[in-house]
């Protein structure tokens, strides 16, 4: 029997009278490759800040890997194995990208508080392998050239790829990608679609969870695929399944599924 | 240019040793002081707003507190100068620790009016608690520092104390901002909410710094309370946490020797300018203002080094 | 009958509060910035006033001054703008509070060394004297004060509401791309606020100055702070909570003096501010509002 990572059950978001989710329910499995796709404002970014711990529900349950964890702070879900990036990239701007990537073993790094405000811990003693472990993290990325660079001063595909990596840094059991791929071209859209299969197939016990509003990305990446409309899960299915969907095609009517 | 900052810091410390040798001028040695303990002070409110982005605006209340405390035990209870200041910085520490677990949850400007409001209420609270502070008379009397037998009496001992403890400060933070922890400091500063995904507990790493940067404060109070040997609640008054702020920003929020040069620069030059004396707050002033409007960043834009990892041997590129 | 006195000499008091507060919290909305110089526009204007009012012509009417000083008010805030905030849209945001901090100890030590550290006093004539109905006192200054800061807000509140201009400032206080897009020009929006809020500063001088008829060059930092606390307490950015805020700090502060310490006045005031902040960071009337990402 395949592992849980994450189960939500009736998960609600309302903002004063809006509801922007609406009672969401779902099993993600271990080492799946899933996607969330809707038409604009159904409520995806929502449902990922609600599923990451960034914001808290107005109600419902999120177990992470068994344990309940809604109403927790951000980074107690990322305790428990969640990271993501964010649709409008958040990278430590006046950082370099080592530094960046260097934030996502901060689990691994932060012993002891008081170690490390005494100068009893450091990068070159005690966590020396998280330098390591960073460096061949970037080179995996193809960002090891760059690493003494400010973030700031990447081009955006670079940024989008240091976000993941910052993510991976953590090492999550369950990654949720807020569009890889927005507001990249054709090329770098593809390169990104074999990274992250890459990601995915390497570490086979991770989770990856992406919005995306490139279909030919999501088709090609998902093996299952969540369809979100007006705050409410409206089909779950294989791509094929979504593809041939009358409820789906319902809700986009007016957009389009190659949009 | 290399070779110039290679050898500055050494050059630097060498100067600053022969300071109070070379200037013998009583009035000079004075400013040389004053310096040193307002880099000190200077320099915990620069690890608070130049690596966590934690505007206080009411620094100058646990400046007092460690002075008031410093001074207080040493001649109400007449404990020796080392037991009052050691108990000056743990109990400024643990007012900004008690202060910032609840405040803390507040950002940006909302924290800058509540530490404001904090500095005020401390100052009433000297003024007003007679019992205990001799209310507007404030303590006379305040014994030389003192380690152990050895008497800080003159301005050349001082400035060496005062000078030494400064280093040791500043060595200490050095390695403190390229720790991890501290570069947990400053994704805090950049994007508090990326680091909350990344496993940072936002919270705990604030209240550390806040619980640090406050006992350092309260460091540089007690010294200046011996030094000074007597202090009233005018010294603290909200200006002061303004001037603090003003020393920061000007000398360079981000860098480690920013906030020492703007405390050197906002003590000595206005002393210098002697007969400028009236325009000393209008001087501050102005170059705050010009300083942002010319280089936001302040005077020194650095920051701390960054971590390196070097090409490895055969690395693939 | 004293509570009824002490009640409207802490609404007269209030009446002022609110004026300066409503100012700053109208410039908290459209820029999100606290404007930490807008006391010392404040006090600045206050001496302006009493040089040109009481040594240069001496015997104005009082509304003649009460204009004169919402007039000078307007153009220092303007310029201060411009100064101290302007260059920074795009910054970090405390930029802009140290800057403010720049130009409020230039502005207070500018005070200091035009007209000197002391006080000085002058009297504005409001033109009525005292008024006693049925045993109680009241002074014709504080029946002044408190019928123009009605007045007062009232206009004020018209033209945010009613009238065009107001609406593009709060157009823009609400969401300053979409406000740009329907043509409004977001740097005058700022200026207009500025000006603005900054004469209700200015009216809040006169009335000011009629109450006490004494200025000093600290007196701008206190009187922000009492602004601060009122717009805190009412919850920043919210009009009538600044109002309301304004009103209940005065009132607070009569009866603290009365009843407990004239010394524990201003203490009071910053820790209602502080308990307001932990309890309820969105003030009195603010909704609770939570933080999206």
């Amino acid at each position: 029997m395949t592992k849980i990572v994450l189960a939500a059950r009736e998960v609600r978001k309302h903002y004063g009278g809006v509801r922007a989710v609406d009672g969401f329910s779902c099993e993600l499995q271990e080492g799946r490759l899933i996607g969330l796709i809707g038409p604009n404002g159904a409520g995806k970014s929502t449902l990922f800040n609600l599923l990451s711990g960034a914001v808290k529900p107005t109600s419902g349950s999120i177990e992470l890997a068994g344990e309940p964890v809604a109403g927790m702070r951000p980074d107690q879900f990322s305790r428990r194995g969640a990271a993501r990036t964010f649709q409008n990239i958040r990278l430590f701007k006046r950082l370099t990208i080592l530094e960046n990537v260097l934030a996502g073993f901060h689990q691994s790094s932060d012993l002891s508080l008081l170690r490390g405000v005494l100068g009893l811990s450091s990068y070159q003693r005690g966590s020396a392998d998280v330098l390591e472990r960073a460096g061949a993290l970037l080179e995996a990325f193809g960002l090891y050239a760059k690493r003494n660079e400010l973030a700031v001063h990447l081009s955006y595909g670079d940024q989008r790829r240091l976000e993941i990596a910052r993510a991976m840094a953590s090492q999550p059991r369950l990654l949720f990608l807020d569009e890889p791929a927005a507001g990249m071209n054709a090329y770098e859209g593809q390169q990104l679609v074999e990274l992250i299969r890459r990601l995915w197939e390497e570490n086979t016990q991770l989770t990856v969870f992406l919005i995306e509003h490139d279909m030919d990305v999501v088709m090609k990446l998902s093996q299952e695929i969540f369809v979100l409309d007006s705050g409410r899960l409206i089909f779950h299915g294989t791509p094929e399944e979504v593809r041939g969907s009358d409820v789906v095609r319902e809700a986009y009517l007016g957009g389009d599924l190659d949009a | 240019m290399n070779a110039l900052r290679k050898y500055a810091l050494p050059l630097l410390v060498v100067l600053a040793l022969l300071f109070p040798l070379v200037v013998t001028n009583a009035y000079y040695q004075r400013i040389g002081v004053m310096s040193c303990i307002f880099a000190i002070v200077a320099s915990s409110l620069g690890l608070l707003v130049g690596q966590v982005k934690l505007v206080s605006a009411g620094h100058a209340a646990f400046f007092g507190i460690g002075a008031y405390t410093s001074a207080l035990l040493t001649t109400k209870a007449g404990m020796p100068f080392l037991v009052g200041f050691a108990v000056a910085i743990v109990l400024s520490g643990l007012v900004g620790f008690l202060f910032s677990v609840p405040v803390l949850r507040l950002k940006g400007h909302y924290l800058s009016m509540a530490t404001l409001a904090f500095g005020i209420v401390a100052q009433m609270v000297m003024l007003n608690w007679e019992g205990l502070t001799n209310g507007p008379n404030g303590v006379p009397g305040i014994p030389f520092a003192s380690l152990f037998a050895f008497e800080l009496n003159t301005d050349v001992r001082m400035f060496y104390f005062t000078f030494a403890l400064l280093a040791l400060l500043l060595w200490g933070l050095s390695r403190l901002y390229r720790s991890p922890v501290g570069l947990t400091f400053q994704l805090i500063r950049e994007d508090a909410v990326a680091a909350a995904t990344l496993g940072v507990n936002v919270t705990r790493y604030k209240v550390t710094a806040f619980t640090l940067s406050a006992g350092i404060a309260g460091l540089g109070g007690s010294l200046f309370a011996h030094y000074m040997a007597y202090i009233n609640y005018d010294t603290f008054y909200p200006l002061e946490s303004f001037m603090l702020l003003a020393m920061v920003v000007v000398g360079g929020m981000y860098s480690l020797f920013g906030p020492v040069l703007g405390a050197v620069l906002l003590t000595a030059v206005p002393e210098l300018l002697r007969g400028l004396a009236d325009y000393r707050m209008l001087i501050y002033g102005v170059v705050l203002v010009s300083v942002l409007l010319l280089r936001p960043q302040g005077i020194l834009s650095g920051r701390p080094k960054h971590l390196e990892l070097r090409p490895k041997e055969g690395a693939k590129r | 009958m004293l509570i009824l006195e002490q009640w409207i000499n802490g609404l007269a008091l209030g009446g002022v509060y609110a004026l300066i507060a409503l100012g700053f919290t109208l410039i908290f909305g459209v820029l999100k910035l606290f404007h930490m110089a807008h006391g010392d526009v404040f006090m600045f204007t206050g001496y302006i006033v009493v040089s040109i009012v009481v040594f240069a012509f001496g015997g104005l009417p009082f509304f003649v001054v009460l204009l004169i000083a919402m007039a000078v008010a307007s153009l220092l805030g303007m310029a201060v703008e411009r100064v101290a905030f302007r260059p920074y849209r795009q910054s970090d945001e405390i930029i802009p509070l140290i800057s403010g901090i720049g130009m409020s100890l230039i502005l207070q030590n500018l005070a200091l060394l035009i007209w000197g550290p002391g006080q000085i006093n002058y009297s504005f004539n409001v033109g009525i004297g005292n008024v006693s109905f049925g045993g109680i006192q009241i002074t014709g200054i504080r029946l002044v004060i408190l019928a123009a800061s009605i007045v007062i807000v009232l206009i004020f509140n018209y033209w945010l509401y009613r009238t065009r201009t107001g609406r593009a400032v709060r157009a823009t206080a609400a969401d300053p791309q979409t406000a740009s897009m329907m043509g409004i020009r977001p740097e005058l929006i700022i200026l207009l606020t500025f000006g603005v809020g900054s004469a209700l500063a200015g009216a809040a001088t006169a009335l000011v100055g009629a109450l006490y008829g004494a200025i000093y060059p600290a007196l701008g930092f206190s009187m922000g702070l009492k602004a601060f606390a009122a717009s805190i307490l009412g919850g920043l950015g919210n009009m009538t909570g600044a109002v309301v805020g304004g009103l209940l700090l005065g009132v607070l502060e009569v009866f603290t003096a009365s009843y407990i310490n004239v010394a524990y006045q201003d203490a009071i005031a910053m820790g209602i501010m502080i308990l307001v902040l932990l309890i309820r960071p969105n003030g009195l009337l603010g909704k609770a509002v939570e933080d999206k990402l």
